[in-house]
């Protein structure tokens, strides 16, 4: 029993989107849904200007607020390993994980298109079970491939090592993100909302 | 022709906050159906008028299958009710459905009373209506207040608000189709109850924006565009025929029945309008 996270190490992303297309053809999501995007944006002043980017996805939070409103009980953290899913079986697509989800990573989903019409690429998983139409769907850190002892998708496509996938309950020490996520210059998004996220950001400002 | 498979504006992963597109003029329709039609219910219940309690009750019903409609599986909607433990909706759901059931009992009780054979159940039934109707009313403020991503809407001033609009909406309605002995058989202080909720109401409506002005980010980026980019649906007709129409015409006591009648439909609209404009400026915070 192991509870994971993912550090995102903000000085060596470089804003590739590798990890959005890692995601997208693992999932194989419907056009305009991206379980993880890298938002851009400036910071500084000219002449000290730079771009900075921000790689979001779900947090699998460990007071996940998703949790709690579900009125059929879809979205449930797995016991084993702390993972926040949706059984699309019994979610009836109302919304109120959508609106609860402080980061906006939840996504319903009312498009079935492919993002290539007539269907998958040979670049993309067709065995792979897509969201209900009318269902919830998002970010599952690839919970399927971690079962088979591997990374998610997006940590593995990473080149640069900006994301790193372990666990966080020291369960593991091999794969312990403990020594990140105890440095000061480690936070988590909106903190203030008190969701205990198992995302982390560092940033040392390099 | 065909589809784009996806289109420009999908691949903009845009900074700052952003408005909810989940919840809008269907939602805010249920929550004023749902309003309106227990309000009005136990007010026609009061009033012995029971075509009205029948109207109400209907009101309520064609609520439940707007909602129906909002879902993204509706043919599965019967598992809204297994999370009562913590979930609002799955609350509000059981709640709605149990007025439905207690509603048509009094109404049964009141027109065949060989129907509900208990003798004196009426009045304890009426009870229990009312109780299961507040709930209703209150209901949709605190599924939107649950709703954590949304600041403007996390805030008990919500369900209070959502209580206000209804039992005003109710009242008006209930003002419009009594005739007035049978108000009058009621009390005799009508004006001011209907003044008392649209300045309650008012009052509470400019508490709501002050406090989420004040409590900045995302919550007083809302209240800002609610109050500033919204003449139409907040200003012309939450504000002008939802309150000021009510309000002139219980202060120039005008009895005119067309002119009620205007004036009610003007606070139902004034109601959905509130709802939707409070749905449609909800925003999520900015992760940056």
């Amino acid at each position: 029993m192991s509870k994971y996270g993912m550090v995102m190490d903000l000085d060596r992303c470089i804003g590739c989107n590798a990890c959005v297309i890692a995601c997208k053809v693992e999932h194989n999501t419907p056009a305009g849904i991206n379980f993880t995007k890298i938002l851009e944006y400036e910071t500084g002043t000219y002449p000290d200007a730079g771009r900075q980017f921000l790689p979001v996805m779900c947090n699998h939070c460990d007071d996940a607020p998703c949790i709690d409103v579900c009125p059929t009980k879809a979205t449930y953290a797995r016991e084993q390993d702390g993972i926040v899913l949706v059984d699309w079986d019994k979610c009836i697509g109302c919304g109120a994980c959508v609106l609860a989800c402080p980061y906006d990573q939840r996504f319903q989903v009312f498009d079935e298109r492919t993002m290539f019409p007539g269907g998958t690429t040979d670049f993309q998983r067709p065995d792979v079970q897509r969201a209900d139409t009318g269902a919830v769907a998002k970010c599952d850190f690839c919970y399927h491939r971690i079962d088979e002892g591997r990374e998610p998708a997006c940590v593995e496509v990473c080149p640069t090592k900006a994301r790193i996938f372990g666990v966080t309950d020291g369960s593991d020490p091999e794969r312990s993100l403990d020594h990140l996520i105890e440095q000061d210059s480690t936070t988590t998004l909106l903190p203030e909302k008190g969701t205990k996220p198992s995302v982390y950001y560092v940033s040392r400002g390099e | 022709m065909s589809r784009a498979p996806f289109s420009q504006s999908d691949l903009s992963f845009a900074v700052g906050p952003k408005f909810q597109t989940v919840w809008g003029l269907r939602e805010a329709a249920v929550f004023t159906l749902e309003g309106v039609g227990v309000s009005a219910f136990l007010g026609f219940a009061l009033t012995g008028q029971i075509v009205g309690m029948a109207c109400a009750l209907a009101a309520v019903i064609v609520a439940v299958f707007l909602l129906l409609s909002h879902l993204g599986k509706p043919m599965v909607a019967w598992r809204a009710i297994v999370n009562v433990r913590r979930s609002w909706i799955s609350r509000g759901t059981v709640a709605i459905g149990l007025f439905c059931v207690l509603g048509a009992l009094y109404i049964a009780g009141s027109t065949t009373p060989v129907l509900v054979p208990v003798e004196g159940i009426q009045t304890p039934l009426l009870y229990m209506v009312a109780l299961v109707g507040l709930f209703i009313l209150l209901y949709p403020g605190l599924a939107m207040a649950a709703s954590a991503g949304v600041a403007f809407w996390t805030t008990p001033l919500l369900p209070i608000l959502s209580l206000l609009q209804g039992v005003a909406s109710g009242f008006f309605v209930v003002l419009a189709t009594v005739d007035s002995e049978a108000m009058a058989s009621l009390t005799s202080q009508l004006p001011q109850i209907g003044f008392g909720l649209i300045a309650a109401l008012a009052i509470f409506m400019i508490v709501y924006a002050v406090v989420m002005l004040r409590r900045g980010g995302a919550a007083a980026l809302s209240s800002t565009y609610l109050v500033r980019k919204n003449p139409l649906a907040f200003w012309a007709l939450s504000v002008g025929l939802g309150l000021a129409l009510p309000c002139i015409v219980l202060l120039a006591d005008i009895q005119w029945g067309l002119i009620v009648t205007i004036a009610a439909i003007g606070r139902l609209v004034g109601d959905v309008a509130f709802r939707y404009t409070i749905l449609k400026v909800g925003s999520f915070e900015s992760v940056i």
